[in-house]
């Protein structure tokens, strides 16, 4: 089988021909698309329906991730809420066992303190009724010294 | 083409793949995806708080953590539970056979504290999980521990409140909450339970102290098996106070014996000696039967009854009425009891309310022992006259000794205030109330209890600036060979103050003191001590300041000394104070009204008063800032803007008073 001659080789003993290129002008600017209004409508129409579904998509999805986000914002702001109700109820029991008259009474007694008898007790607040007798003790007071403080358990609310 | 082909069933075995996943197993593949992605999570019933009448807490619940485990996620069970038992204190053992016994899950500990818990939590160990739950806490410790009772471990009431009132329980819910792979909720609904309804005792704190402290001084004193005291205010039936010694602390309940959880002041039933005494001579005045001077023949002590000799305690000749029950004369109380007749007697044993229960709303309250006259022996009507043979509850006795100090109306005996949940109270229903006797006669029973303390067996009773009136009672016991004990006996008080208006009825019951066992010498000073302290706390005005008494006051001995001898205000150490507290206390007695007496006078000045403003619409850091301003203490409930108040607007009130507002949406 005869090898192929590759076509930029020269064959033997034939001339080599000029080749001559020229210009072929041709003038389509006459020519003029044909506009189907028709066409333009549909593709706009399209491209109007595809930007309005990728924008409700586009909402969609963002109100779906921000519901998402609020919705762990509510769920920290509600243990927030428990775990400050739990404190405040901490506190509040705290508060109770502080109040103890037991460890008031013995707190007092440490510092000294002393259960003053109804006698020793005078009231010149609007709310009590100090005996008679009770006045003329309170215009002593100033001459006798510091009063001992009242414990709790005396003292009234 | 082939490829062709290939893609077709590609793309065919994908819509059949997605057909089925989308609509075959849609159900399915849904719920466990929202296995996997939901979680349910029980909220534990919350217990309402309980409340002293002064909206003070004695018993409120907190969400605590318990720890459980699914063994089935535990690498290495003997090191998990070696860890586990270091820090919660338990048996490593018994952790490991928990371990091998369950799969899918186990209690480690419950209720732990939150020390523990954070420390558990430390360990991050796999397999290792937290509940909360909820933990009932009594920051008073035992103060009224027998009256506000326990609940279990399954936050269940097993005794007092906790069980008699069944509004205090709650209704547990579930909250539904999605997660997302790292196991953070992003979403949760709940299904609303419904927490426990918070109740307001007619029980006052300090006055509850007050009671508790003298009591249980007086059962130490005289080595007693136990006792009981009530204060009671007559005129509405309220209970100020109820105390029962041996005493325990309900948080940790199981350590005490379950005698010591008794109620005895509901419970307690025994025979009362010469307290109940009350009931015959009031029926005796009542049907004009005898008038007070009446002098009856005592008989120098002695009376057969149906071939039995009664003794009384002392020889009396005679004696008027009023004296019978001053000196306590048995002769003369059973001569009044025959006079009734047997009839008669009962009739008035059981309008005093005695052989029936009284209606607190405290469980396992008792009726008493009560038999009808047709039971009776012939010489019952003797014995019941003067206390025996007959079984009475202290409630009983303080609600008869109210009766006369009201004027004349046994009321039942209340200690729940209030019931209410937010803004809705259910306070119960008004006390019931009959009449005994007439007012005539409860004033006239008043000034004959009234010489009881003055000159008869109550002296020790005997109240500084205060008038009085009640009745000693020392009653044997019966032993366990079914007779009356020599040396067992129950000493009682029972009286009132003051006289003419009494504001408090108290009864005191010691059992079995060792020593001294008369009611005048074991019981009166503890009315006494309970009743001025307990009349000074509710402010009552004295109505016999002229009285002299022996007042012991203690030298000024303690850092309070040392700081008015030290001008420069030099702060007591440590050393000084623990010196003070462990030295003697020397008493100085001296009298009064010299005006010594005001050696120890304390002033109270309550300030002036201000009017509540009108909170109605603000919001509630508005108001906060308002309390604040004026010196209130806000107690609030709720969010939004306040629409209720208590007390009203426009009231007065010294400064440092609570102030409740309720806030709504």
């Amino acid at each position: 089988m005869k090898a192929r001659r590759p076509r930029h080789q020269r064959v033997a003993g034939q001339a080599t021909l000029p080749l001559v290129f020229a210009v072929k002008p041709v003038d389509n600017s006459r020519l003029r698309r044909e506009v189907n209004p028709e066409h333009r409508r549909e593709c706009l129409a399209l491209l109007g329906l595809g930007v309005a579904v990728f924008v409700f998509v586009f909402l969609v999805a963002l109100q779906h991730f921000q519901c998402v986000r609020a919705g762990y914002e509510i769920e920290q702001f509600k243990s927030q809420r428990a775990a400050l109700e739990e404190w405040n109820h901490q506190l509040r029991l705290e508060e109770a066992s502080l109040a103890d008259p037991q460890r008031i009474d013995a707190l007092a007694r440490q510092e000294g303190l002393t259960s003053p008898s109804p006698q020793q007790v005078i009231r010149v607040g609007p709310g009590g009724e100090a005996p008679t007798g009770s006045l003329e003790f309170a215009r002593n007071i100033p001459n006798l010294g510091p009063a001992p403080v009242p414990l709790g358990g005396i003292s009234g609310q | 083409m082939i490829l062709g082909g290939v893609l077709a069933l590609w793309m065919l075995g994908l819509f059949a793949r997605l057909y089925q996943l989308e609509i075959f197993d849609y159900g399915e593949l849904l719920s466990r995806a929202q296995r996997q992605q939901q979680r349910t999570v029980e909220v534990a019933a919350q217990r309402g708080t309980v409340y002293d009448r002064q909206m003070r807490p004695l018993a409120m619940s907190l969400a605590v953590d318990s720890v459980y485990a699914v063994p089935a996620e535990i690498p290495n069970r003997e090191m998990t539970a070696n860890l586990l038992a270091a820090v919660l204190d338990l048996d490593q053992g018994d952790l490991v056979g928990r371990f091998k016994a369950f799969r899918s899950f186990c209690w480690i500990k419950r209720k732990v504290s939150s020390e523990e818990a954070k420390r558990v939590r430390n360990l991050n160990l796999k397999g290792i999980y937290f509940q909360t739950e909820m933990k009932r806490f009594y920051p008073k410790g035992a103060l009224a521990a027998q009256v506000l009772g326990y609940v279990g471990l399954d936050d269940k009431g097993l005794a007092g409140l906790e069980f008699g009132v069944k509004e205090i329980e709650g209704k547990p819910g579930r909250v539904l909450v999605a997660e997302d792979a790292r196991h953070q909720s992003y979403r949760s609904s709940e299904s609303q339970g419904r927490a426990g309804k918070n109740v307001v005792l007619t029980l006052d704190e300090n006055i509850q102290y007050i009671t508790e402290k003298a009591l249980s001084e007086a059962v130490t004193q005289f080595q007693a098996a136990g006792g009981a005291a009530i204060v009671q205010d007559p005129n509405t039936g309220e209970i100020l106070a109820m105390a029962g010694v041996p005493g325990f602390d309900p948080n940790d309940y199981a350590k005490s014996p379950p005698e010591a959880r008794e109620n005895r002041a509901v419970s307690w039933v025994y025979e009362p000696g010469s307290t109940f005494k009350l009931v015959t001579v009031a029926a005796a005045l009542e049907e004009k039967l005898a008038s007070p001077s009446e002098v009856i023949d005592c008989q120098m002590g002695s009376i057969t009854l149906a071939g039995h000799v009664i003794h009384d305690h002392k020889p009396y000749g005679d004696l008027t009425v009023a004296d019978v029950i001053a000196q306590s004369s048995d002769v003369g109380t059973i001569k009044l009891g025959l006079r009734l007749g047997e009839d008669r007697l009962y009739r008035y044993i059981r309008s005093f309310g005695f052989g029936a229960r009284g209606g607190i709303e405290l469980p396992g309250e008792e009726r008493g022992l009560l038999k009808p006259p047709s039971a009776w022996s012939g010489i019952s009507i003797g014995e019941i006259s003067m206390g025996q043979e007959v079984g009475v509850t202290p409630l009983q006795l303080v609600s008869a000794y109210s009766a006369v100090a009201n004027g004349g109306i046994l009321i039942q005996p209340r200690i729940v205030r209030d019931i209410f949940q937010g803004n809705v109270h259910e306070p119960p229903l008004p006390a019931r109330g009959q009449r005994v006797v007439s007012a005539q006669t409860a004033a006239t029973l008043r000034q004959v209890f009234g010489g009881v303390v003055e000159h008869g067996t109550g002296t020790p009773a005997q109240l500084s600036g205060y008038t009085a009136g009640g009745k000693t009672g020392t009653a044997q016991e019966i032993d366990s060979s079914g007779k009356y004990s020599k040396t067992n006996y129950i000493a009682s008080f029972l009286g009132f103050a003051p006289l003419e208006k009494p504001a408090i009825t108290i009864l005191v019951a010691i059992d079995s003191p060792v020593g001294a066992h008369y009611g005048t010498e074991v019981a009166a000073p503890v009315f006494r001590s309970i009743a001025e302290q307990t009349l000074a706390c509710l402010n009552v005005p004295q109505d016999n300041p002229s009285r002299l008494l022996q007042v012991q006051l203690p030298t000024p001995s303690g850092p309070l000394r040392q700081q008015r001898s030290n001008p420069v205000g030099r702060r007591t150490t440590q050393s000084e104070m623990a010196e003070a507290a462990t030295s003697p206390v020397e008493p100085v007695s001296y009298s009064l009204p010299a005006q010594e007496a005001t050696r120890g006078t304390v002033i109270l000045n309550d300030g002036p008063l201000l009017a509540l403003p009108d909170f109605s619409g603000m919001a509630l850091r508005v108001v906060a800032e308002k309390c604040q301003a004026l010196g209130l203490e806000l107690n609030l409930s709720g969010s939004g803007v306040a629409i209720q108040q208590s007390p009203a607007a426009g009231t007065k009130v010294p400064a440092g008073s609570k102030v409740w507002v309720n806030f709504e949406r």
